[in-house]
């Protein structure tokens, strides 16, 4: 270290000892800071978050689509095991006509069955979800074919006992063998693996769409084995459920027709499901309802970081002129030993900046709790970005440049004289 | 043979109105390189705005000031200040060491200004301690030290830079008289090496000491 760099450096270590000296009463001036950076950082998380799901959903499916889910009634969910009573609720193969005769501007429709299951292989018990669905959902649903190849409309026709899996899928239950050609025993029935494909993660806010433990197989094989009855064992007994689709996933010819169709959608549905076990999901419309999360988060939190930031720059204005008044005489001395006026500003600033960079790395460690308290009680989906700490902190330490100079200035326009006859 | 400080019809003043005070009142005054010089006076004769003017510290109303022949009462806040820091050095009744900087630090704390390397002035630091008689006390505190302990201190903070020009404003006034010895006698050292030495006193023994007396009153040198 040499010349400027080494005055650079003792004005730090010095900033840091002064501060230390005076230590809650730099504590409750950060505070300010600290609460302003949290608040950005927390506003950039819930920002972040909310449209990180939909943004990706969006991303693998396309803005185009409309999800039909299959919801359990809350009734049938309350109802416990003792009755061993059929659940039937869900999409049914009628509503699926109705919609191809209805609805006008539907692009692709694919409708979705789904079991979980569990496979027995030499390495032992993988979970897996048979979805039986349609060829169209290679369509839909941006998988890459890895080997083999897709479902077909013959498969369908023919209700072959065929099998897609994912890669991620293949390389547990087959971890020795050639993939394809090999049997998969699933829900009772065997399948015959004719593809393998990358597997696709879509979840969270819409339920899981499509995950890495799915075999695709034909929608009528499916039916055809296993009927529409599941069988779900419970502890203290089981539950029987009937449900012809769990899902419908339907791709619009244009993305503009999307929420209107949703809304028709909704109003027909309602009319066939009395008690709402078919619900409608938009993915953009998911979208747009996060980014309006965002902004409501966005007014408040700004608010507070803005507010926050500035009273805690007043507060580091304010101790430093009184630090500034304080060590008149000192900057007296350091006049007198040939301090320039630049030195004195430099010293200042930089330890009010310090101070509020101080109160910038609190902030950020309160900006981490608060995205995780946002997420607890509202639901709402927060991520804390690494630019987002950078960023606050170039924000704190922006503050204390900005709000340093004043006091700064004033220190180094004292005259020299009557500063070292100070106090 | 021109002076090394040359002062010419030097005014200051403080104040305005009912309160002006001419604290310097048309003061010529001539100081030879490599000499001392002890500026006496009744107290408010105006001795220390005197060092003040003569230190760079402060600036004349009127009139000029001159070292080594360039004016200096036309310089610049940046070069009166790189003037302070290389050629002047202070030193002070209530001897102004940074508190919260040990007796190193101090030390050091002049050749930081200068832009030295830290193994540098470390080392320099070091020598001007132990040429003093502090290597014992270099990670101190001021405020643990004795008077005339830190008043040393404050000599050598002043010599870090390797001045020309020493000014002391009643450097005794604040020591017993052992220790004041001790600092007067490492003053008159130092002019034996070369330094010249401007020295405001109230100690006619501190005077004497000097080779040149000049005394004040109401802002005049009389003699
Ligand atoms: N900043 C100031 N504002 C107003 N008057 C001042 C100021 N500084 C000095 N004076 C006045 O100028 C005169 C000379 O003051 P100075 O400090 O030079 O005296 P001095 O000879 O050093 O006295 P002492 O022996 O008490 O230190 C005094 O009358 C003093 O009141
Ligand atoms: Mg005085």
């Amino acid at each position: 270290m040499t010349g400027r760099m080494v005055i650079l450096w003792r004005d730090v270590v010095l900033g840091v000892t002064d501060l230390r000296r005076h230590g809650g009463r730099s504590v409750l001036t950060m505070l300010g800071i600290v609460f302003g950076v949290a608040s950005v950082i927390a506003m950039l998380a819930v920002g972040n978050g909310a449209s990180r799901e939909a943004l990706r959903q969006i991303r693998q499916l396309g803005s185009d689509v409309i999800i039909l889910n299959a919801v359990k009634p809350a009734e049938l969910l309350n109802q416990g095991t003792r009755h061993r009573i059929m659940s039937v609720y869900g999409l049914t193969f009628e509503d699926v006509e109705r919609i191809k005769a209805t609805v006008p501007g539907v692009h692709l429709l694919v409708p979705v069955k789904v079991r979980r299951e569990q496979v027995v292989n030499p390495a032992g018990v993988v979970d897996v979800r048979l979805v039986g669905t349609k060829p169209a959902w290679f369509r839909l649903v941006m998988h890459r074919l890895m080997a083999g190849r897709l479902l077909t409309a013959l498969d369908v026709q023919r209700r072959q006992a065929v099998a897609v899996v994912t890669d991620t899928l293949a390389r547990r239950l087959f971890p020795l063998k050639p993939v394809l050609g090999s049997y998969v025993r699933a829900g009772g029935s065997s399948y015959r693996v004719v593809g393998v494909v990358s597997s696709v993660s879509l979840s969270g806010m819409l339920q899981s769409v499509a995950g890495a433990e799915d075999i695709y197989v034909p929608l009528s094989a499916l039916r055809e084995r296993n009927g529409d009855v599941l069988l779900r064992y419970k502890s203290g007994g089981s539950v029987r459920e009937r449900v012809q689709l769990h899902r419908v996933l339907l791709k619009m010819a244009r993305e503009r027709d999307v929420e209107a169709t949703a809304a028709a959608l909704r109003t027909m549905l309602h009319r066939f499901h009395r008690r709402d076990d078919v619900k409608v999901k938009v993915p953009l419309a998911l979208l747009r309802q996060a980014e309006r999360t965002q902004r409501r988060f966005n007014i408040v939190l700004g608010a507070i970081a803005g507010i926050s930031l500035l009273v805690g720059g007043i507060g580091i204005m304010n101790i430093m002129l009184a630090s500034v008044t304080e060590r008149t005489r000192e900057i007296g001395v350091r006049r007198a030993i040939g301090a320039s006026r630049a030195d004195i500003m430099r010293q200042f600033i930089i330890e009010t900046v310090v101070l509020a960079a101080g109160g910038g790395v609190l902030g950020v460690l309160l900006g981490f709790a608060l995205p995780w308290l946002i997420t607890r009680f509202s639901g709402v989906d927060t991520l804390v970005t690494g630019s987002s700490v950078v960023l606050s902190l170039l924000i704190s330490v922006a503050v204390g440049l900005v709000f340093g100079l004043y006091p700064a200035r004033r220190a180094a326009l004292l005259n020299p004289v009557e500063a070292l006859r100070h106090g | 043979m021109t002076a090394l400080m040359e002062l010419r019809g030097a005014c200051r003043c403080y104040g305005s109105g009912a309160a002006r005070v001419q604290a310097l009142d048309h003061v010529d005054l001539d100081i030879a390189a490599a000499s001392s010089i002890a500026i006496m006076g009744a107290s408010g004769s105006g001795k220390s705005t005197l060092l003040n003017i003569l230190g760079g510290l402060d600036r004349l109303d009127g009139g000029s000031y001159r070292v080594d022949g360039r004016d200096i009462s036309k310089f610049g806040d940046n070069k009166l200040s790189a003037m302070r820091l290389r050629r002047f050095g202070f030193v002070f009744q209530g001897f102004h060491l940074i508190p919260q900087l040990n007796v190193l630090e101090n030390i050091e704390l002049p050749l930081y200004y200068r832009g030295v390397d830290n193994v540098t002035a470390r080392r320099r630091a070091l020598r001007l301690a132990g040429r003093f008689g502090l290597e014992n006390r270099i990670h101190h505190l001021p405020a643990q030290l004795s008077g005339g302990q830190q008043q040393r201190v404050a000599i050598a903070r002043a010599l870090a830079n390797e001045p020309d020009i020493l000014f002391a404003d009643e450097p005794t006034g604040n020591l017993d008289s052992a220790s004041g010895a001790q600092v007067l006698d490492v003053l008159q050292q130092l002019v034996q090496e070369g330094k010249t030495l401007v020295l405001v006193t109230h100690d006619e023994a501190v005077a004497a000491a000097m080779q040149r007396l000049v005394r004040m009153c109401d802002g005049r040198v009389v003699s």
